[in-house]
């Protein structure tokens, strides 16, 4: 059998853990490394269950996919007109886009972009809400960190001590 | 609105997340900042040690000695061996510390480093 080939035209119904169905252009779904897999293999037929993505992220998830095929297919024609200052132009605004968008999330709607796009095999939303908790996270005191995720401590202060101790030059 | 913040931060979220994802997480930040959340709880203890890529900035304060001979022998000593996806290393002087820059990069050859950045 012939690997169908990826489609303009063509869409997949995405079925999310709490069963809303979003319909996504195959040209965009590529950005999700298990979505082309699928592809690749021709099981795409019919309704596709995800179910480790709710309706709210799957429905964020696609708002981004959408955003970067866009971009994608805009950088192209400037390529090829070789517009390089407006490409610049164009790879600052996506990067301005990129933050507004993770900074519009709470800490909970960051976690479950986080399974989603790990789930889906989406890396470019994946490294950038990583890097948006990597941000939060780095130059905080453990106390601090802990505060803010409402992690709990499940060490006594003689052994929080020996395992300071034991990675020393870290806390210098 | 605050009413919903709290409800948010009772949920310790990020422990919860997938330990490739919390690798990657600490892998984003410099090496020392992924270290210090050794002391976070039971479950942090040992995260740092899966990061893929590392992040070396050499702090003007600090004794060369104390820091290549602590703080990067520890982490290249303690880290799980995996590929490292990146090195970034930033430093004032390296000659005075010829011996110490073989090391890390003898570790990051053998590691397999797929990007390295370096003011060397």
């Amino acid at each position: 059998m012939s690997t169908p080939s990826v489609s303009v035209n063509r869409v997949l119904k995405l079925k999310s853990s709490d069963g809303e169905i979003f319909e996504v252009k195959q040209t965009v779904a590529v950005q999700s490394g298990v979505l082309k897999q699928m592809m690749e293999d021709g099981c795409t037929e019919g309704e596709i269950p995800l179910n480790n993505v709710d309706s709210p992220t799957l429905a964020k998830i696609i708002e981004w996919c959408n955003k970067h095929h866009d971009n994608d297919v805009e950088g192209r024609v400037l390529s090829e007109e070789r517009e390089k200052e407006k490409e610049k132009e164009k790879a600052a605004d996506m990067k301005k886009w990129e933050s507004e968008f993770i900074d519009a999330l709470n800490r909970d709607e960051i976690y479950f972009l986080l399974t989603g796009s790990n789930y889906m095999d989406i890396k470019e939303l994946l490294d950038c809400a990583a890097q948006k908790v990597a941000d939060m996270v780095k130059g905080k005191t453990p106390e601090a960190i802990r505060e803010m995720f409402n992690i709990q401590s499940d060490f006594t202060e003689e052994e929080e001590e020996a395992i300071r101790k034991e990675n020393q030059w870290a806390f210098d | 609105m605050e009413g919903q913040q709290a409800q948010h931060c009772k949920v310790d979220r990020l422990t919860d997340l997938p330990d490739p994802v919390i690798h990657h997480i600490l892998s984003l930040m410099d090496t020392k900042y992924a270290v210090q959340t050794c002391v976070l709880s039971g479950k942090w203890r040992y995260h740092w040690r899966g990061i893929h890529s590392l992040h070396f900035d050499f702090p003007c304060r600090v004794d060369p000695q104390k820091f290549f001979g602590r703080f990067v022998m520890h982490v290249m000593n303690h880290r799980r061996p995996s590929n490292l996806r990146r090195l970034t290393f930033y430093f004032l002087d390296a000659r005075k510390t010829p011996p110490y820059m073989k090391r890390i990069f003898q570790y990051a050859i053998s590691n397999g480093v797929q990007e390295l950045e370096t003011d060397f």
